[in-house]
């Protein structure tokens, strides 16, 4: 039997413990060790090495340490879903009170120049007066919500 | 084997489903699969940084990180791995923080209590149940002695029992990378416990 055929052996026999090889390198071996008793002594030993860390007892963790976990977990879970229930609203807010804005605009135009002034805003310039109602509203709105937001990251304890 | 077959896909799909449940904050999925991978989670933990109250504290972090991150998670990929992925970032940042100057550092030895002084031995017999639990310790004691990188892999691959493909992408190398590991860890585990147990207790 060729020297460097049991060097290639026994080189792969660490992979052939950890079941890392491919099939044909597998075969290759099983072929081998069948005809050699010094490799097959070798393989053994390698075999015996991966069953030790096989057959390790698993280690765990206490039940006091598993229900802190889950504790801790779940406070967090309710904790993250509050938040994001909380940006849902104020999203929704933040549109109701763009589409207030917009709609209160044609009202107050109706009111303060009339149904023909209102008429104006697809015909004339009155989109010029409308833009510049929008922008401040917005702005408004932009300030409003950044006090709020503040002034709730800072009753919850985040900023 | 259609029913070990069939078991398996049942046990992939309840893994995902209870995944997916958690990802809509349903409480009842946090609990089952705390309860499937708490032995586990806690193991690879305690391989990692080899000091049970860290490990401990680790581990509450994770499920703490996981709630917060369910979200990211793509339900198409394993929950184990990314499960293990989280468990693992908080670990080499735990160990960044402790020595900053090398990861692969063995640290000292048996600093840690023996995770195998912690349960029993599953040997039948009071003999074999003896002779287990020490050798058991000895090989626990040298698995903890290889570093970092070694001792992961070996982990990994022969406790977890994970593919290689995985362990690859767990740990962002190459499988190339992972055979190496393996191979080298192999040698120095077999190397150490042959210095220790002497050349008389093997086969």
């Amino acid at each position: 039997m060729a020297v460097n055929e049991h060097e290639e052996t026994r080189a792969r026999l660490p992979l052939a413990a950890a079941g890392a090889l491919e099939a044909g390198e597998r075969e290759q071996i099983e072929r081998h060790l069948a005809g050699c008793a010094a490799c097959a002594a070798e393989w053994e030993r390698w075999r015996l090495c991966g069953l030790l860390l096989k057959r390790l007892p698993t280690p765990q963790p206490s039940p006091l340490v598993v229900e802190r976990a889950r504790a801790r977990a779940v406070a967090r879970l309710l904790e993250t879903s509050d938040e994001r229930s909380t940006q849902v609203g104020i999203l929704l807010a933040v549109l109701v009170a763009w589409t207030l804005t917009l709609g209160s605009g044609v009202v107050v135009l109706v009111l303060t120049r009339g149904i023909a002034a209102a008429a104006e805003l697809f015909t004339g310039n009155g989109w010029l007066w409308v833009a510049a109602y929008t922008t401040a509203g917005w702005f408004l709105a932009a300030v409003a919500s950044a006090v709020l937001g503040r002034r709730y990251r800072t009753s919850r304890g985040l900023a | 084997m259609m029913a070990d077959a069939a078991a398996d896909w049942e046990a992939l799909l309840s893994r995902d489903t209870d995944a997916a449940r958690l990802q809509r904050g349903d409480l009842d999925a946090l609990a089952a699969l705390l309860a499937r991978y708490q032995n586990r989670l806690y193991r690879y933990l305690l391989r990692l940084v080899r000091d049970p109250a860290i490990a401990e504290d680790l581990f509450q972090q994770t499920w703490v990180r996981v709630v917060e991150k369910i979200r990211r998670y793509d339900p198409r990929r394993s929950f184990e791995a990314w499960l293990f992925a989280v468990a693992r970032n908080l670990a080499i940042d735990h160990l960044r923080r402790r020595a900053p100057e090398s990861l692969d550092d063995a640290g000292p030895a048996g600093a840690a209590e023996t995770p195998a002084a912690r349960v029993a031995s599953a040997e039948p017999g009071v003999l074999a149940g003896l002779l287990a639990r020490e050798r058991a310790e000895l090989v626990a004691q040298v698995l903890a002695e290889l570093p970092l990188i070694y001792r992961e892999t070996l982990t990994l691959r022969f406790e977890e029992e994970m593919k290689l493909e995985e362990i690859a992408a767990l740990l962002a190398v190459p499988l190339s990378t992972v055979k190496t590991r393996l191979r080298r860890g192999l040698e120095m585990m077999r190397h150490r416990l042959e210095n220790l147990a002497g050349e008389s207790s093997w086969p």
